[in-house]
């Protein structure tokens, strides 16, 4: 029996927990059902796949197709698997996110406890850069890259990534800080504190939620993009372009085990990053929603 | 002194290492086992040259996503080496200029003598080589399963009234006759083998090919779409959305007679281990109106370089493409039927023997045929409309003179 506390809202009795129970239950096993179709059939050989029953546990149990997707897939013209681009995904994502949160971190900053003529309208246009879609970008991105002699590499497309996000990052922050007092500033710069050491010394060390705010929603986009990696991936390509060539064979055949075995690897680093940090999204989003 | 270091360093970085020896960049959308295969055989000849193959490639939507990242690479002036281009997509892109030529290489090794007219049509534009050929495809094929056709006792099908008799039986004996996926892509492809068939070479070109109105409306188209309406009734329920391979692996299992597919689909009867003549039969569909045969033409096509490093590393492709020893390998891999007339066909299987057969006639005779599907006949835009027209016919009771009204309707709207 549930009574109200800090914690809950509403008392609620045994049988209606039970039932709220059941009905998380059934909704979890609804939703779960296609992982877990997609796991059951990566452990098959492809001839138990292409014989039957899709839901039935395999009768033959084979780690081949993630041994498989892992390493010797068919990518390309070459048998390397998702493992290159694997590489190729987290060298540019790593920077991109770092970059990227970095970047809006010191815009936030600037925006809330420096402000200047016209920094609303700054801002406003800041965030009209979130609503931009990809597709508009591409010409043109593909232009500045080509002119900046970065195309086809890691680090034009770190590049764009960082151009891409920081409409988003810069909102984050720029929010958080903007609750935060400016009498604190005030009496740093008193005490002789400049621009750059009241950033790191007072602002980034209590930043901590939206700066995980921040780095999840960048890993997140930027891990899941297809668009920008295949059109400015050239050698560099991340691995959402190699899961794509895996998986859409239009005349040729299709190892289904090895594709389901690749989309689960390719999926794991996001699920990994919110499974540990994803308690801190809400909280962060929420930080200073509540005053006291 | 410093900031002088740190800006050499960067500016180093930012420039990249220039690539001593020559490369190609090739961009295609061959991703799967027996097409990844088949390319590694054109590229290890060009490495064997000395020139690094740099593999570009983006599957999905049929090469659309493919062309995006073309369009991203054009932009700034920098295409890749060779793309691989279907139909008139490579005549599109000929005539924008954007494409380069190989006649000098062509006329050395004598590509006019042994690559058949129809090849030539998409492979030399405006008199220039701007595509070097790889391999011809047949897409009006039926693929039958020997099980199903034992099962009930019967001939193998030479015309469409034939087949259309055995269905009854197929289905007293608890057997699919059609085995189909219904996919708007799978259902174009069936509706020209069914106009090749039922209409006749001459009805295909003036329908297809010169989109003629009268020929779009006329008796022919008529019976057209009642042969595909009796075969929309020889498919079962659980057709649509269905992949192709699935259903070839019907007729693999003997739970379907027949499949509609080009030959694309034996590479899945070779990795099932079934042999042709003996498990299952590969004919050309039944042809009402005298021999026919439609085909695709797989090329890469060149785009035009400036570098002369580029440009002979492109020639070094184009000859590696051509090169017999590379087509019998490149066809071996991927199951089709190699573009040049003049190889060792020793090591192709029967149904590849007979398709080169069937090609060398058709292509003398003038009975070669380019597809509508494939977007060799018209451009993508009308044969998006009518994919639409035949996609909707298939899927519903639409009257077969319903569906010739839609069809000709949809392709005078696209034009």
């Amino acid at each position: 029996m549930a009574r109200a506390s800090q914690d809950t809202a509403v008392t609620t009795g045994g049988p209606v927990r039970v039932g709220i129970y059941l009905v998380l239950l059934l909704f979890a096993l609804f939703y779960m059902l296609p992982f877990f179709i997609m796991l059951v059939n990566s452990l098959k050989p492809l001839s138990e796949i292409t014989g039957g029953n899709m839901m039935a546990l395999p009768q033959q149990w084979t780690i081949a197709p993630w041994l498989s997707a892992w390493s010797t897939a068919q990518i390309g013209v070459e048998p390397t698997g998702l493992r290159p681009y694997f590489l190729n995904s987290i060298l540019t994502v790593v920077p991109a996110v770092a970059i990227s949160t970095m970047l809006g971190a010191l815009n936030g900053y600037v925006l809330t406890k420096w402000r200047f003529r016209g920094d609303t309208i700054l801002f406003g246009l800041m965030l009209f850069s979130c609503f931009i879609p990809f597709q508009i970008v591409l010409i043109p991105m593909a232009m500045v890259l080509g002119k900046l002699g970065l195309a086809g590499s890691v680090p034009g497309l770190v590049l764009v990534h960082v151009v891409y996000g920081l409409g988003f990052t810069t909102l984050y922050f720029r929010n958080y800080y903007a609750a935060f007092p400016t009498e604190l500033v005030r009496a740093a710069m008193i005490d002789g504190a400049g621009f750059f050491q009241i950033f790191w010394r007072i602002m980034l060390p209590v930043s901590g939620p939206i700066a995980v705010v921040s780095v999840i929603w960048q890993f997140t986009n930027i891990w899941n993009d297809f668009l920008f990696g295949a059109s400015f991936g050239g050698t560099a390509q991340p691995m959402t372009v190699a899961l794509n060539n895996l998986v859409q064979s239009s005349t040729g055949v299709k190892e289904y085990n090895v594709h389901f075995a690749g989309a689960i690897l390719a999926a794991l680093p996001t699920l990994v990053v919110y499974i540990v940090a994803g308690r801190f999204f809400v909280r962060g989003l929420m930080a200073g929603s509540v005053k006291g | 002194m410093r900031h002088l270091s740190i800006l050499a360093a960067f500016a180093t970085l930012t420039t990249g290492a220039a690539l001593a020896e020559p490369s190609v960049e090739v961009m295609h959308c061959w991703t799967s086992g027996g097409e990844a295969a088949a390319l590694g055989a054109v590229r290890d000849a060009v490495v064997a040259q000395g020139v690094a193959w740099i593999d570009a490639p983006i599957a999905g939507g049929g090469g659309d996503r493919a062309k995006t990242a073309l369009q991203a690479r054009i932009a700034p002036g920098n295409p890749p080496a060779a793309m691989l281009m279907l139909g008139q997509n490579i005549i599109d892109r000929a005539n924008e200029g954007m494409l380069g030529n190989v006649d000098a290489l062509a006329a050395a090794q004598g590509w006019d003598a042994v690559l058949p007219a129809a090849v030539q049509e998409f492979a030399k534009i405006g008199g220039h080589y701007v595509s070097v050929p790889t391999i011809v495809q047949r897409t009006d094929m039926m693929w039958l399963s020997v099980a199903a056709f034992d099962a009930i006792g019967a001939e193998y099908p030479g015309t469409w009234a034939g087949f259309n008799a055995l269905a009854p039986a197929f289905e007293a004996a608890r057997i699919i006759p059609l085995a189909h996926g219904g996919q708007a892509w799978q259902e174009a492809y069936m509706f020209e083998a069914v106009v090749a068939g039922v209409g006749g070479t001459d009805f295909d070109r003036q329908a297809l090919v010169d989109l003629d109105d009268a020929a779009l409306r006329g008796p022919q188209m008529l019976d057209v779409f009642t042969q595909m309406a009796t075969l929309r009734d020889m498919v079962d329920s659980n057709a649509p959305g269905r992949d192709w391979n699935l259903a070839t692996a019907m007729v693999i299992n003997g739970q379907a007679a027949a499949q509609i597919m080009g030959d694309w689909a034996k590479g899945e009867f070779t990795n099932a281990g079934l042999v042709p003549g003996t498990d299952y039969v590969c004919l050309p569909v039944p042809k009402d109106q005298g021999d026919a045969f439609v085909y695709l033409v797989n090329s890469l096509s060149l785009f035009s370089q400036t570098d002369p490093d580029q440009i002979h590393a492109q020639e070094v492709l184009a000859s590696a493409i051509m090169d017999p020893a590379v087509q019998v390998a490149f066809n071996i891999a991927k199951g089709a039927i190699p573009a040049r007339t003049d190889v060792d066909v020793s090591g192709l299987d029967a149904c590849a023997q007979a398709t080169l057969a069937a090609m060398a006639s058709n292509d003398a005779g003038g009975t070669a045929v380019p597809t509508f599907a494939g977007t060799h006949a018209a451009n993508a835009a009308i044969v998006g409309a009518a994919t639409d027209a035949i996609t909707e016919f298939c899927n519903s009771d639409m009257m077969p003179a319903d569906g010739v009204t839609l069809l000709a309707d949809s392709i005078a709207d696209a034009m």
